[in-house]
């Protein structure tokens, strides 16, 4: 993309070229390092001297978190230079050049398109094969089977956001005319949702994919766009270009329950196991639920990762390179087509800096490809690892991927012991490197033939006995944090950040953004995860929260309405949604409990709450400057 | 085409809270076209808590506020000027400050935009004040503003725009050149003018290459805020309200007069004059005017944007969003440049522009040294 570089800058030579790019790329990539350090050392630090494991693969972590940084630097500065002046020259011009019909249709068309080319779905799915058929039919036929209609309706939920948000710029009304009804209804099919046997477990994913959605394709555009739109309408005095992201995280949710509701009928209830597979479900049902293909239900999931050897491990660092490229063209190349061709054949324009824009979405693909492959092998590995082992603080649990293989094991050495019951144990003596360890001795990991003892290490409870009130308290500020530290790496909320900056000519500060939305994440997840601790449904965390800010907003200015709503939907990407996610499940599994969702939702709930105090903070100083202090005192 | 006309600007800083009342007076007195403008104008915080206080460095609250401009016949400037302090209650510190400069219009424009108005009005504020318009990279205008205020020469007003210059001719290189501007504005008694402006240009070091550019600007009547920080009152009266009440019972502020203050600039500084062009067009249009002024010598400008504003939608000429670029040229190449804007088709309906010029008695910038065009 980039390849009119040379030709253009024919006067200056390559020193001087080097001059000017070295600092440059330096300052992009600090800042990058420096919002991407603080996960990753809380990370690496929580497993190292809270859990007390060694960190697996660390030089393979080290060069996927590098990946991470370098493709943010890259994908930031491509959404700068290219989507973001696509999105908001369009914005400039649709009002200009079309009829209210035009612009309708077009927003549709780019909400679904933004949305289908958002990589954050397809973690949705990964997490559905979680999901046992009999004990969500509903949840497990829209992760799995019938997917595509999930994400169709994740889609069109954005699509008709963008249309209102649009709408609202255009006419100037202000965005509590449709966040309070929509809220309303959300928090009233949610309820209804929370006593039907089914719907009740999709009532998670459906927040959460609202949450998913507005990732770092959506976010940028639709802001760009509705800047674009909000300079030229006239009705619009106070211009905030703000609305839209929070729109598009609220309909999904909607058309996930509407898609919900329509299949719920369809699909059996869920039952347990035994009656599922003997002719609990009619065979209509059983093709809807498990489609054509599977003549066999499946089978009950091993997740065991296994160590691979060298070959298969170059194989697979390679089919995930292909995999991130691909995900990454699927992401920016369409929809950038689409608005290029829009732009040009429709509303007939030229596009501003032609060739900044081709490097910014050159820029944006190769940063989202190095992105994703940093993430597939930095922090995900990272977060797995710690999230897998979390609950070592209250709970004892194997480590499976510490797994050691003792040779040659003589049973002779296996000696006996007395515990506190005075019951009999099996354990032998371990001499690593210099010291002797006592190990307990299981029959069923002697293999006699081979000789080999498979010897799994238990680890925790690290604070004191089993299921202890401070392990659980660890857990919960573990939550806290990675939601914070996670929050401040957030690639969309970056970009929103300094779209905020920018339109509010400095008032709103970037870091003071990120910051108060980086505090209410933390407190989200940490909710999220006592939500899954305490199996609390989700409806009793998100009807009181949701109320409670429509109250608060009545004693907020719209500035911060508009900026707050939109960051919560920004919230949850790239970075955070996998991390949480891993935690989530990690803890999940101990508890048993039956989906995972529902910890995105409460993080994209909190930060409206933080970012709504923090405005009235600011807005208290603000009317300071404005008032006579001393006027108000007589 | 020569229809150059004289004409006054008025422009109005209010305190964003403010601006729906300011909006609300300005289409109740038919007062079709004005200008919006977002920016921010800092003021020092309150002293920490505590033990906070041991550092005297206060820090700096941002207040939003909306920039105002109007257009008007010289015969309605007093009109303006009271309509603006009476709309947003000017005289009280804090709300925000007015003032008005002296224009040459140099393109045709509808008969409302430039505003008049038959009725007298009492002249308000003060006369012979000076404003200082500076251009920063982004970020600098901060500890500039800080120390503005701390010394309590006057409020300055930041707003955003983008330069071009050097950057332009760099091809696709240039996006390793940030073109983010801050343009920091203050206002200041005339005597004041010139050590406030050497006084920016030593603490923003605009002597050295590609870090900003500074001119004054001559204004006719002003009304200013003085609201400089947010402590609260030890006294009966806040410095700031005395200092205003100085100021109106003197009808002047030459009291104010501080020059002693500012460290004397230790070496003669190569001032120049010249002209600065306003040109304001429809956005995103003006970048290709730019290319053509480029050829008769003018290489950088300062663009922001803003937004015109018509109280009746339905017979408003212009689209709403707005470019400004503001560049400063030697007199004697005005003639050149109105030509080229002309050849161009700049005023036409395709890009809607209006230009308009003002005396600039004194600017500086690193490459004034070497060129004289800039």
């Amino acid at each position: 993309m980039a390849r009119n570089e040379k030709e253009e800058s024919i006067h200056i030579g390559l020193r001087e070229t080097i001059t000017l790019i070295l600092p440059y790329f330096q300052k992009k990539l600090w800042g990058q390092i420096k919002a991407v350090i603080w996960i990753v050392l809380y990370l690496a630090l929580f497993q190292l001297f809270v859990l007390r494991i060694p960190i697996k693969e660390a030089g393979l972590i080290t060069f996927g978190i590098s990946a991470v940084v370098l493709g943010l630097t890259f994908f930031l500065e491509g959404l700068l230079l290219g989507l973001m002046p696509l999105g908001e020259a369009l914005g400039l011009r649709l009002p200009q050049k079309l009829g209210l019909f035009s612009i309708i249709v077009f927003s549709v068309l780019m909400g679904v398109g933004a949305t289908l080319a958002e990589p954050a779905i397809s973690i949705l799915k990964a997490c559905g094969s979680k999901v046992a058929p009999w004990d969500a039919p509903l949840l497990y036929f829209l992760l799995n089977e019938g997917s595509h209609f999930l994400y169709l309706s994740i889609a069109i939920g954005v699509g008709v956001s963008v249309v209102f948000g649009m709408l609202r710029f255009l006419f100037g009304f202000s965005l509590m005319r449709i966040l309070v009804p929509t809220i309303f209804i959300l928090l009233g099919v949610s309820i209804y949702a929370y006593f039907d046997e089914n719907l009740k477990f999709i009532s998670g994913l459906a927040w959460d994919s609202g949450a998913v959605t507005t990732g770092p394709v959506t976010v940028p555009l639709v802001v760009a766009l509705g800047i674009g739109i909000s300079k030229v309408a006239e009705k619009n005095e106070q211009s905030s270009a703000y609305g839209v992201v929070t729109l598009a995280s609220l309909f999904p949710i909607l058309s996930v329950f509407l898609v919900g509701m329509y299949f719920s009928e369809k699909l059996p209830k869920p039952m347990p196991e035994e009656i599922f597979f003997k002719q609990g479900i009619t065979s209509e049902q059983a093709k809807l639920l498990l489609g054509d293909s599977h003549g066999v239900p499946l089978r009950k999931k091993t997740s065991l990762t296994l160590t691979s050897n060298p070959k298969e491990f170059y194989q697979k660092a390679k089919d995930n390179i292909v995999d991130a490229l691909q995900m990454a063209m699927r992401a920016i190349l369409p929809i950038s087509i689409f608005l290029l061709l829009f732009l040009t054949f429709i509303i007939r324009e030229k596009i501003p800096y032609p060739e900044e824009v081709f490097l910014g979405i050159g820029f944006s693909v190769i940063g989202l490809t190095i992105f994703n492959f940093g993430i597939i092998f930095g922090l995900n590995k990272l977060g797995d690892q710690v999230g897998g082992k979390l609950p070592s603080t209250f709970r004892s649990i194997e480590l499976v991927d510490s797994t050691k293989f003792i040779p040659n094991f003589n049973p002779k050495s296996v000696l006996k012991a007395v515990n506190e019951e005075g019951k009999e144990e099996k354990f032998f003596y371990l001499k690593e490197r210099k010291s002797y360890t006592g190990i307990p001795y299981h029959e069923e990991n002697w293999n006699q033939k081979s000789k080999i003892y498979e010897y799994v290490p238990i680890h925790g409870p690290i604070f004191g006995k089993e299921d202890n009130l401070l392990g659980y308290l660890v857990v919960l500020v573990f939550a806290f944090f990675l939601g914070y530290s996670a929050t401040l790496a957030e690639p969309a909320l970056s970009a929103l950040g300094n779209a905020v900056e920018e339109t509010t000519v400095g008032t709103f500060r970037k870091s003071l953004l990120i910051q108060s939305v980086a505090i209410g994440v933390g407190l989200g997840t940490l909710l999220g995860m006592l939500k899954i601790l305490l199996e609390i449904p989700l409806v009793w965390i998100i009807v009181p929260v949701y109320l409670f800010l429509l109250i608060l907003n009545t004693f907020s200015k719209s500035e911060f309405i508009d900026i707050a709503w939109d960051s919560a939907g920004v919230t949850t990407g790239p970075i955070t949604v996998p991390l949480i996610i891993a935690m989530g499940l990690g803890i999940g599994n101990q508890m048993g409990t039956v989906d995972g969702f529902g910890v995105l939702a409460a993080a994209s709930a909190f930060p409206i709450l933080s970012v709504l105090l923090m405005g009235m903070i600011v807005e208290k100083s603000r009317k300071l400057s404005l008032r006579d202090s001393e006027l108000k005192e007589k | 085409m020569n229809s150059k006309r004289k004409a006054i600007r008025i422009t109005a800083i209010v305190h964003r809270d403010l601006t729906d009342l300011v909006i609300s007076a300005l289409k109740r007195n038919k007062i079709h076209y004005f200008y919006m403008e977002p920016g921010r104008y800092p003021v020092l915080a309150k002293r920490g808590w505590l033990l906070f206080d041991f550092y005297q460095n206060h820090s700096i609250i941002d207040t939003p506020v909306t920039i105002f401009e109007v257009a008007c016949e010289p015969i309605a400037e007093n009109f303006l000027l009271t309509l603006f302090r009476d709309a947003a209650e000017l005289n009280v510190p804090g709300h925000g400050s007015v003032y008005s400069e002296t224009i040459d219009l140099h393109s045709s424009v509808p008969t409302d935009y430039i505003f008049t108005i038959e009725e007298k009005n009492k002249a308000i504020g003060f006369s012979g004040l000076t404003g200082v318009f500076c251009i920063l990279p982004r970020g600098s205008a901060e500890p500039i503003a800080r120390l503005i205020l701390q010394n309590g020469v006057a409020v300055p007003t930041i707003s955003y725009g983008t330069g071009t210059g050097l950057r332009d001719q760099l091809g696709l290189l240039r996006i390793t050149i940030p073109k983010e501007k801050e343009i920091l504005k203050i206002v200041v008694h005339s005597s004041d003018a010139e050590h406030a402006m050497d006084f920016i240009i030593e603490v923003g070091r605009l002597d050295l290459p590609g870090r900003g550019f500074i001119f004054e600007f001559p204004i006719g009547r002003g009304l200013l805020n003085t609201k400089v920080s947010l402590e609260g009152p030890k006294q009966a009266a806040s410095m700031d309200q005395i200092i205003s009440a100085l100021d109106q019972l003197y009808g002047n502020m030459d009291w104010r007069k501080k020059s002693n203050q500012f460290r004397q600039s230790t070496r003669q500084r190569n001032y120049f004059e010249g002209v600065n062009v306003v040109l304001n067009c429809k956005e995103e249009s003006i970048e290709s005017a730019l290319v053509s002024l480029r050829k008769v010598g003018v290489s950088s400008s300062t663009i922001s944007l803003n937004k015109l504003m018509h109280s009746q939608s339905e017979l408003n000429a212009f689209t709403p969003a707005r470019e400004v670029a503001n560049l400063l040229i030697p007199k004697k190449n005005l003639p050149e440049v109105i030509s080229v804007l002309e050849g161009i088709g700049f005023f036409g309906e395709e890009t809607e522009g209006i230009a308009y010029t003002m005396e600039i008695p004194r600017a500086f910038s690193y490459q004034s040294k070497l060129t004289k065009k800039k």
